[in-house]
């Protein structure tokens, strides 16, 4: 009686304990057969769980939910701009539909389909991007060339014997300490993605397929539709960006702390270092007492203040991200938020070099 | 019917029933003595497989049980303790539910045995009253019916008396003796000596768990070489009978003999005037009463001594143990018999 | 015995007044939503109330999702509690053993007996609720208007477009997912739901039948089994307890809401049904191993 609840309880640790066999692959084979599995069509269910502890940032309502508790992600990918992904919760599901350009996005709460027509530049993250086989694939993508690679020993998930790759990134001064995907051998589909910072043996997030295979899309799974009592409206992805028109436009130096400057993709937003060790800068303009305000809200959210040899500022970090805000005592002077994947010594240090230098060239 | 050998039940550390070896033979009407707290109920359990023995063994109907006794149980018919039924469901629809409860109950002719059993109960008249509003002697007769629905060969009837009048008490006992007349073998434990001494065939006497006496209820009950003699004159009787009255009570004499109406002869002819002349015989009370320690629910140290002592001193018996009831109110009671005018 | 079972469920006045109470409360909110036309806000409260203004065909589930918390399970612990801890203090439970009724075809009768209830009880909510639904709240609002932009079905890239909205024959509510759901299709979804419900509440019941055999009050019972149920509604939105929460016979009791997911999603569920399946196992087998061996001295 007693043996045959023990029997029922281990079940689940007796299933994935079973023998696990993968073939011998290198760590880079494993890297080409996960980056050529976008290609594939599958469907599958994920879940992800992150412990960021964020503030409630009311301009990232759409944001912290994600990183912070779990994530229930049902998936459809007939090909890498032809897809579904559902978040579900207990009383409903946000559905994200992309149809080649094209978003639709349904929210069962308000009953209402929105599309979004045309290519996002640039897009806050949204649920879609928690999913294993893009969240694996852009890790890789962003550790560059650089990063180093090694084998991890198999395990099993999703019921599948997953082959395991370590992705660390090149340089010491990111937050990200190592990333580590187990991933399908034979398709290349990742199945489990762990990201792990520098203070905790836990990982920071975590994204898990627990079931997934090869789909054959049809059914009409991928179209939108908005039943009788549901309502339908249209956008343009220019939202985003917009809402960065009241960035103050500065030219920052090529070089800051040691990271060099990139491209972005932004106006007013500013990218130094490249992949997993990068960070942003965004200058707020010193008309009126928005730096101030800023800064005193920082602070009030918890964050540390720091003193610069010619200015204030406060430091805050979550797992992964850090976010410096430098308010330099010239009331002259521009206000800059640093936040990135690079630890706080850099940032921090990065943030002094902004306070001192007086060049920060108004366009 | 019902054997047992060495039965024993220990609830924790409390013996409920100690080594008890029950003999019920077919065709018996076979009556467990004992006050209140002796063990019958835990005895009866047993029989029924309700309660688990701690040792021992039992076989009823030839069958051991508990192990069979899925098979002995529909030949069996039994009131345990109060009768239970659906308090929301007419009596009726009550015995039907039970008899339906199950295996080897026909549905083709439950409504017909269910009938026939509240018949022989009398309750053939009840209607669709809910049990809920019946009394409790109607309940009693309700549980009897429960048990004779299915026509058992035997009858396990513990304290099935409870909560009925004088004139129910008399109705069940007919119907019991009907029955074993047709050949079901009862057996019934009570506290109540008239009861089963007006039932009974067979006794057995539970004390504090231990059958302290079985025997036929004939048997028990001869004479005791005895006879009483009350008489108008004791002194010339006690003169007349010269060292054969052991005892004297007023104007009544306990005599050494037994030949009623020899002794009769020698008094008339000696000139004594006889009121009556009985045969002393021992009462059912009385042989329990010997047996017997104090109920189990009296704690006054004494107790033992007392029942012990109040055996065959006639003066004491109404006052005797608080669960022996007394006789006295029963018209068919123990003491009448044979009784001779003079 | 499973039919005399039955046959004291259905005789027993409490089992329809329970049954009658507990369609009463989604009346109730039906009538308040009705007369106020405050439907509680996307997201917040039951599932599917904050839809079913505008879509009565909707309150089926909108009701089962009110009962599903606390007036079913209590119900449910409450009946099976009662189960054996109640033939024992009636006085009847001796007699149906010395019937004879095996202990064992018992303890099973009596546990059909509750699944029953359970499914009278959701079926009785259910049908009362539709009522209430196309009645009081009125039916799907005008014309099933259905939207799919593109050729539905065609797959790969550039099939989007202006979405063209258009009649969507038999298209008669929403699902979750947004896609329209016919009215077979919602009946399908609602019979899925009920009958996952139904399952949802063995775990209770099993738990309470186990208490029952244990006690002879009835009433300790079906506390026993709520003081697990509540334990385990604790532990579910524990975070801290994630490790445990799989095992927890309340973590898939609103995996129902799946069934109105288009497609299905039926992970949860499959997990809800196997949970479920676990607990009956373990507790009938020990309610089992305790009611065969004991002494019924009562």
């Amino acid at each position: 009686m007693l043996a045959g609840v023990a029997v029922l309880c281990c079940l689940p640790a007796l299933a994935s304990a079973l023998p696990v066999s993968v073939p011998n692959l290198t760590p880079q084979q494993l890297e080409q057969r996960i980056l050529a599995s976008q290609r594939l069509s599958f469907a599958g269910y994920a879940e992800s769980s992150a412990n960021f502890g964020l503030p409630p940032l009311p301009a990232f309502s759409s944001v912290t939910p994600l990183l912070d508790g779990v994530t229930r992600l049902r998936v459809w990918q007939a090909s890498t701009d032809r897809w579904r992904v559902d978040t579900l919760s207990d009383v409903g599901e946000n559905d994200t539909y992309q149809l080649g350009a094209d978003t639709y996005v349904w929210d069962s709460g308000q009953q209402l389909l929105t599309g979004i027509f045309g290519a996002e530049t640039v897009r806050l993250p949204r649920a879609a991007d928690l999913v294993p086989s893009s969240l694996a694939v852009r890790l890789i993508s962003w550790a560059g060339p650089g990063a180093k690679l090694s084998s991890l020993p198999p395990r099993r998930v999703a019921g599948q014997s997953a082959a395991g790759l370590a992705v660390s990134p090149a340089s010491s001064r990111s937050t990200i300490a190592r990333v580590d995907i187990w991933a399908a051998p034979g398709t290349g589909i990742p199945l489990l993605v762990q990201i792990f910072g520098r203070a905790s043996a836990a990982p920071a997030l975590q994204s898990q397929f627990l079931q997934v295979g090869l789909w054959t899309p049809g059914g009409g799974v991928l179209t939108p539709q908005a039943g009788p009592a549901a309502g339908f409206t249209s956008t343009t992805p220019a939202g985003f960006a917009g809402a960065l028109q009241h960035l103050a436009a500065v030219r920052l130096a090529d070089r800051l702390a040691g990271f060099t400057r990139q491209r972005s993709p932004l106006p007013h937003v500013h990218v130094f270092g490249s992949g997993l060790t990068s960070f942003a800068v965004l200058a707020f303009p010193p008309s009126g007492s928005d730096g101030d305000q800023l800064l005193e809200s920082a602070l009030d959210e918890g964050a540390t203040p720091l003193t610069f040899a010619r200015g204030a500022g406060a430091v805050a970090s979550a797992p992964l991200v850090n976010l410096v805000l430098v308010r330099p005592s010239s009331d002259s002077k521009d206000t800059f938020l640093l936040v990135g994947l690079v630890n706080k010594a850099a940032l921090e240090q990065a943030a002094a070099a902004l306070a001192a230098d007086p060049d920060g060239d108004r366009r | 019917m019902i054997t047992t050998q060495n039965l024993t039940k220990r609830f924790g550390r409390v013996a409920a029933v100690r080594e008890v070896s029950l003999d019920v033979r077919e065709g018996d009407r076979y009556g467990l003595l004992g006050p209140n707290g002796s063990g019958k109920t835990t005895l009866v359990r047993m029989l029924l497989g309700l309660v688990y023995a701690t040792s021992g063994s039992i076989s009823v109907l030839g069958e051991p049980v508990p192990r069979h006794v899925g098979r002995v149980l529909p030949q069996i018919g039994a009131i345990i303790e109060e009768p239970g039924a659906y308090p929301h469901l007419s009596g009726r629809a009550n015995l039907r539910l039970f008899d339906a409860a199950g295996a080897q109950g026909p549905r083709r002719t439950r409504r017909r045995r269910v009938d026939e059993a509240l018949e022989e109960v009398g309750l053939a008249g009840i209607d669709r009253r809910p049990v809920r509003a019946y009394s409790l002697g109607m309940r009693q007769r309700l549980g009897l019916a429960a048990a004779l629905v299915r026509r058992p060969r035997l009858l396990i009837l513990d304290e099935p008396t409870n909560g009925l009048d004088p004139r129910g008490i008399k109705d069940m006992r007919d119907l019991l003796t009907r029955l074993n007349a047709d050949g079901v073998t009862i057996f019934l434990s009570s506290h109540l000596l008239p009861e089963v001494s007006a039932l009974c065939t067979r006794i057995g006497v539970l004390d504090a768990g231990r059958l302290v006496l079985q025997d036929e209820l004939a048997h028990l009950e001869q004479p005791t070489g005895r006879v009483l003699v009350a008489t108008d004159d004791p002194e010339r009787a006690v003169a007349s009978l010269d060292g054969l009255v052991e005892s004297r009570d007023g104007a009544e004499l306990l005599v050494k003999s037994d030949d009623a109406a020899a002794l009769n002869a020698r008094l008339v002819a000696a000139g004594v005037p006889v009121r009556s002349l009985v045969p002393q015989r021992r009462t059912l009370e009385e042989i329990v009463l010997d047996v017997t320690g104090s109920g189990s629910d009296e704690f006054s140290g004494a107790g033992a001594g007392d029942a012990a002592t109040a055996v065959n001193s006639a003066d004491t018996v109404n006052g005797a143990g608080p669960e022996i009831s007394a006789a006295t109110d029963d018209p068919e009671g123990t003491a009448a018999a044979d009784e001779v005018e003079s | 015995m499973i039919a005399v079972e039955l046959f004291k469920l259905v005789r027993r006045p409490r089992t329809w007044l329970t049954i009658g109470m507990i369609c009463a409360l989604p009346l109730l909110v039906a009538i308040f939503i009705a007369v106020t036309h405050i439907a509680p806000a996307p997201g917040s409260g039951s599932a599917f109330l904050s839809a079913v203004l505008n879509e009565g065909q909707l309150y089926p589930a909108a009701a089962l999702a009110l009962v599903l918390p606390v007036f079913l399970p209590v119900s449910v612990a409450v009946m099976a509690g009662d189960a054996i801890a109640g033939e024992a203090t009636a006085g009847t439970l001796r007699y149906l053993l010395a019937r004879p009724v095996g202990r064992t075809r018992l303890l099973v009768a009596k546990l059909v007996s509750v699944t029953v209830f359970t499914l009278i009880t959701v079926i009785a909510v259910t049908v009362t609720a539709y009522a209430t639904g196309v009645l009081i709240l009125g039916p799907s609002r005008a014309a099933a208007v259905g939207f799919a932009p593109g050729s539905s079905g065609s797959i790969g890239t550039g099939a989007g477009g202006a979405p063209t909205a258009g009649l969507q024959a038999g298209a008669s509510i929403t699902s979750l997912s947004g896609a329209p759901l016919t009215f077979l299709e919602l009946i399908e979804r609602v019979l899925g739901a009920m009958a996952f419900i139904t399952v949802s509440m063995l775990g209770v019941a099993a738990i309470a039948l186990f208490l029952s055999t244990l006690t002879d009050s009835a009433l300790g019972a079906a506390l026993g089994a709520l003081a697990v149920l509540v334990a385990s509604e604790v532990l579910v939105t524990l975070g801290a307890a994630t490790s445990v929460q799989p095992y927890l016979p309340t973590r898939y009791w609103l995996a129902w809401i799946d069934f109105f997911r288009q497609p299905i999603f039926w992970p949860d569920i499959q997990r809800g049904f196997a949970i479920q399946a676990v607990y009956v196992v373990v507790f009938l087998a020990a309610a089992w191993a305790n009611f065969a061996t004991k002494d019924v001295s009562r």
